[in-house]
């Protein structure tokens, strides 16, 4: 304590003012100078501890944490004894001040007492500004008390012990438990900080030790005591154990923030919280726990014991995704794209879409066996038959045999090789199918035939019209033998033929075999509607008009779809004139779901043209392939429609449907003399055919619009 | 099984649940011979290295589950492993942590089993020994279940100081694809169920000292779920975008008077499910939602004007305030000395408390640049935006400057501090 004196008193300064260090002391000599009016700069405050400045606070701290216990006075930091204000000093600046003179830096006296004269001295409001460099010294100060009153709240741990360590403490019963903390608070503020250990601890005994000053609580009075050393603090506590289990596992290793941590819960303080002894080897592991996290293969989930399972009176479908078998599927295709994860994600994961989709609509049963294509491909969920109320909404594909999707492991199942078996099982599956391989060479009635025999009854095909029916240029080389004699000599080197290259007669032909090839459909009722998918260049013309007039003549009473690929025809008033010209042709609008943005988008307009059937067929928005001459068309559709996506859809699909079930009410049905049940209804085709994606959006739109169903059954 | 191998697994389950980021509510302290109190603030008694606060013993009474929700580690086609503490279990862990200051409270959530008035119970019986068995006056955060009987519910409300009741992901659309199981209108019907208790509880203890008393507890608080009702969204697991999320929030905070929405960005989780996407959302989303949340409680905006039409996708590089203020600059510069306070909340860079000391400081002399600096607010950020008695925006640092957003935003590291604390003060 001698060294204090040693120093030199700063030039001018007339005062030394030697306190103890408590709020109250500082309070009574300040007021002793104010009424000498003794202007600050004319003060040097001290207090008569060895105690001055934060550092040496904290020297002395660990020192007697140590058990280098000195004698020398306490740092104590009392309470308010009373309330007693020197005239004109706001109650805002005692608060202040209480706080401010439990900080550990000495330069707070002489803080304080700067604004204090201050506010005596024409500045009664000089709190407000908080911008003024002396309030803002009393701010910061006062904001580390309240941190380090802040932060002794939260880590102070409490051990249990069965008798009382402290010796001189008279009231701790011998045989009850006391809660015993040790901690080293960074500024003296033991007795600020108790209080809400007394009101959250009220009915235990618990004692605080630190370096600097011990609180004690027998459960009716706060006693305070000088520090002690760390030595006289319990070691150990059993729950500590489960304490640490705890905070490892509530720990995400996903999103380690050392930094933020730090910040909330600086190193001081680790050494006294029995958790952070883990910090270390948890944030090492960290990265290692992701990357098992993320690659944990499924394990067999365990099943819910029977006093847990469901008991509701609903029928719980055991559920189960299906297991990985990405190792049989080329990767390419279970590779997520580049481009877009979500759309296109893998043959891996859209098949898990697909079955999820189908256990949620509870159209797919649990299964023990592991074999992905017993779980994917049970029958029955196929969408098809006309439901109580007459609704018929078909889902289907664009062809069933793109190169994607007949690899190993994407949708057939082992044991599927011949084009018979593949047929007879995608028409297990689903009930209707679009065939797109008509558009490139045409059917013959052996063909036809074969497709009949090898689909059940109620099972449709949508035929894309050949490529010369609606001025697409055709390969010469792929024509059938009779349509090859057919071609006139100054065309025959030609490698692709247009309409334009044939006669009217010679047209009229292929019309017509390929009418007649689909007999074998027809008479089975199987066959919907003829899909005229007309090229960009078809523009709304009069001349294109004619040309769909004379599509309706040349296919008689068949059913048809009309899909542009030019949006003019739907643009502005040319749209309703073109609506009206299908209406009156009898002519089904196809609706379209395609990639926007060029040329040939069509947008996707909502409409129906013909009383008991529609049409929506579905291109994915694969925009940077769409038109892009690419070698293989698949990638063009190599899209996997979101979840929202084909919600949007479900809904209009919903809509349609009942418009399309409202006119055969309303509308009879003499317009169609051939009218079959293939030819009704919501026709939907997936065209995005790539691997399992046009599947497995048809199986999640099915499981939708059952849903739908169901909700409107219950409400 | 024992008590600490359970205490693995089913924290384990519990911690991707951000619902119960804090623990502050009204002030209440326990009866004799009880133990406990709960604060205006709640403490943060840990922190884990991922930078978020330990408050409470955040546990599921059980993991196992009926449901099959793929978002969620526990749904019920999920490998984990599975535990159940019984209702004592649970008890006997919350006060042995809580007499050692580990913690301020419980936060208890359930797999569903058997059903939801079956699960319900459970969750309750463990409050209410607490509370009655107990005299524990501690914080206590119950999850609802949304089918749950409406007495189970009220019975919650009564012991717990807060309810929450998740509904993880922005619209029916995207329930439907990975929560099959819950609906929408369910979860808000629940919520707008719990409102009105509290609604009740409130006008019975207004009115509790005219004439005769209110139920409240025994330190003469409301006896409905004080702390209010929170919920959880999940960003990032769905298309869903920055608008819809805020949009749902808002009418969150309007209709069902929500304490707190709360935004966890996805996080791929160990047995992962089909149909999410393989990685994690960016933190720096979630951060960006907490700071358009605050800026809609707190500063006066409406959520079309954070993410208007165009703008559906919260800026990922600048926080939502500068970007609005960037969008409408005609709006700037504002003059610190005399614009209302509603005006100065929308400075890009000043927070609540800077602009209450703007106030407060202006009412005695002019606001210049160095009381800014003493402020710590970001200059470069402010500066462009204001007038103070010593400046005038200049050059290209005026509002409407076409480099001023390269000036005030430049590509900033991402501040991962801000990020991890912006569920606590989205302060922007």
């Amino acid at each position: 304590m001698s060294s204090l004196f040693d120093e030199v008193v700063p030039l001018g300064a007339e005062h030394v003012a030697l306190i103890e260090p408590t709020f109250e002391a500082w309070r009574l000599r300040a007021r002793e100078l104010l009424v000498q009016g003794v202007p600050p700069q004319q003060v040097v405050w001290r207090s008569n501890t060895a105690v001055q400045t934060q550092l040496e606070y904290n020297r002395v701290a660990s020192a007697r944490a140590r058990g280098e216990h000195r004698t020398d006075t306490a740092v104590l930091c009392l309470l308010p004894v009373r309330k007693h204000e020197i005239r004109g000093v706001p109650s805002s600046f005692v608060k202040l001040a209480e706080s401010v003179a439990c900080h550990a830096d000495d330069a707070r006296w002489g803080a304080l007492y700067q604004v204090l004269w201050r506010i005596t001295h024409g500045e009664a409001s000089l709190l407000d500004v908080v911008t003024d460099p002396d309030v803002h010294r009393l701010v910061m100060m006062d904001r580390a008390v309240r941190r380090a009153v802040h932060k002794m709240h939260a880590f102070v741990r409490f051990r249990a012990v069965e008798a009382p360590v402290l010796a001189g403490s008279t009231t701790l019963g011998a045989s009850q438990t006391t809660y015993i903390a040790w901690f080293e608070p960074a500024h003296p503020v033991v007795q600020r900080a108790s209080g809400l250990f007394v009101r959250r601890f009220a009915s235990m005994r618990w004692s605080i030790l630190t370096p600097i000053q011990c609180a004690h609580w027998d459960g009716t009075a706060l006693q305070f005591s000088p520090g002690v050393s760390r030595a006289v603090a319990p070691s150990d506590d059993a729950l500590e154990e489960l304490w640490r289990t705890y905070y490892a596992h509530i720990f995400n290793p996903a999103r380690v923030s050392i930094a933020t941590m730090q910040a909330e819960m600086p190193k001081s303080y680790w050494r006294n919280l029995p958790e952070a002894a883990l910090i270390d080897s948890l944030t090492r592991d960290a990265p290692a726990r992701v990357r098992r996290m993320l690659s944990q293969v499924d394990e067999q989930p365990a099943t819910l014991p029977v006093e847990m399972q469901s008991q509701v009176g609903e029928v719980s479908i055991p559920r189960r995704q299906p297991p990985v078998v990405a190792a049989q599927v080329t990767r390419d295709l279970d590779t997520p794209g580049a481009w877009d994860v979500v759309h296109d994600p893998g043959v891996t994961a859209a098949r898990n879409r697909a079955h999820a989709a189908q256990v949620q609509d509870g159209s797919v049963e649990a299964t023990t066996h592991d074999d992905v294509s017993t779980v994917v491909h049970l029958p029955q969920r196929a969408f098809a038959t006309a439901g109580a109320r007459g609704d018929v909404v078909r889902i289907g594909t664009a062809s069933w045999t793109d190169p994607t999707i007949l690899q190993r492991g994407v949708f057939y199942p082992d044991g599927v090789h011949t084009a018979e078996h593949r047929l007879r099982h995608y028409a297990s599956l689903y009930s209707l199918v679009e065939v797109d391989s008509t558009y490139y060479v045409p059917p013959t009635r052996a063909i036809a035939a074969a497709w009949c025999q090898n689909s059940p009854d109620n099972f449709v095909f949508d035929i894309k019209a050949f490529a010369l029916m609606t001025g697409h240029p055709a390969e010469t080389k792929r024509f059938p033998d009779w349509l090859r004699r057919l071609i006139p000599q100054s065309v025959r080197e030609k490698s692709r033929l247009y309409a334009n290259d044939l006669s009217a007669t010679v047209l009229d032909e292929v019309w017509a075999r390929f009418q007649s090839a689909l007999g074998p459909l027809r008479d089975a009722g199987k066959l919907g509607p003829i899909l005229l998918q007309y090229p960009r260049w078809f523009t709304p013309s009069r001349t294109s008009a004619d040309e769909l007039r004379l599509a309706r003549e040349r296919l008689g009473d068949q059913a048809a779809a009309v899909e542009f690929r030019n949006p003019e025809w739907v643009t502005g008033r040319i749209a309703e004139r073109t609506f009206a010209l299908l209406e009156k042709l009898n002519l089904t609008y196809v609706i379209v779901d395609a990639p926007q943005g060029t040329a040939s988008s069509m947008p996707p307009i909502v409409r129906t043209t013909t009383p008991h059937l529609a049409v929506v067929r579905l291109h994915g928005r694969r925009t940077d392939t769409w038109e892009a001459k690419h070698n293989v068309v698949s990638e063009r559709y190599r899209y996997l429609y979101d979840h929202s996506e084909l919600h949007d859809w479900a809904s209009t699909i919903d809509l349609v449907k009942r418009q399309v079930r409202d006119s055969w009410v309303t509308a009879p049905s003499v317009n169609f003399p051939d009218m079959a049940k293939a030819k009704q209804g919501v026709h939907v085709v997936f065209n995005n055919c790539h691997a399992n994606y046009g599947t497995t959006n048809a199986d999640e739109i099915t499981a939708l619009l059952r849903k739908f169903d169901r909700y409107r059954l219950r409400s | 099984m024992d008590v600490r191998e359970k205490l693995e697994i089913l924290a384990d389950a519990a911690k991707y649940d951000a619902s119960c980021a804090s623990s502050g509510s009204k002030g209440r302290r326990a009866g004799p011979g009880g133990i406990g109190s709960t604060e205006g603030m709640g403490i943060c008694h840990s922190y884990t290295p991922d930078g978020r606060c330990v408050s409470l013993l955040k546990i599921l009474l059980t993991n196992w589950c009926i449901y099959d929700c793929s978002y969620c580690i526990n749904r019920r086609s999920s490998g984990v492993r599975r535990a159940r503490f019984t209702p004592a279990e649970v008890v006997w862990l919350t006060l042995e942590f809580y007499r050692r200051n580990y913690i301020e409270g419980l936060f208890l959530s359930s797999g569903i089993i058997r059903g939801p008035d079956y699960t319900m119970e459970q969750i309750v019986h463990v409050a209410r020994s607490l509370r009655r068995d107990h005299g524990f006056a501690g914080y206590i955060h119950l999850k609802l279940i949304p089918n749950a009987a409406p007495e189970l519910i009220a019975e919650a409300g009564r012991w717990a100081d807060r309810v929450s009741v998740n509904v993880e992901l922005p619209n029916q659309t995207d329930l439907d694809r990975l929560a099959p199981d819950k609906e929408l209108v369910q979860i808000r019907h629940s919520m707008q169920g719990v409102r009105a208790h509290i609604d009740e509880a409130k006008a019975e203890a207004a009115s509790a000292n005219k004439s005769v008393p209110a139920p409240t507890d025994s330190s003469g608080l409301p006896r409905f779920a004080p702390a209010g009702q929170s919920t959880q969204l999940i960003v990032g697991a769905t298309a869903a975008d920055d608008a819809d999320i805020l949009q749902l929030a808002s009418s969150l905070y309007g209709q069902e008077k929500l304490r707190r929405v709360y935004y966890s960005a996805f996080s791929p989780t160990p047995d992962a499910a089909p149909g999410l996407p393989p990685v994690a959302a960016p933190l720096v989303r979630e951060h960006r939602l907490y700071q358009a949340d605050w800026l809609m409680r707190f500063y006066g905006f409406h959520v079309d004007e954070i993410a208007p039409a165009n703008a559906r996708h919260l800026d990922l590089n600048i926080d939502p305030k500068l970007a609005w203020a960037l969008r409408n600059r005609a709006s700037f510069p504002v003059d610190l000395n005399r614009a209302p306070r509603e005006t100065l909340l929308r400075i890009p860079g000043l927070g609540v408390r800077s602009v209450d000391r703007i106030l407060s400081a202006r009412r005695w002399r002019r606001v210049r640049v160095e009381d800014l600096m003493r402020l710590r607010v970001p200059l470069t950020r402010v500066l462009p935006f204001v007038e103070t008695a010593d400046h005038v925006p200049r050059g290209q640092f005026t509002p409407d400057h076409a480099a001023l957003r390269a000036i005030v935003a430049p590509a900033n590291q991402l501040d991962m501090f801000a990020i991890a604390q912006s569920a606590l003060h989205g302060e922007v």
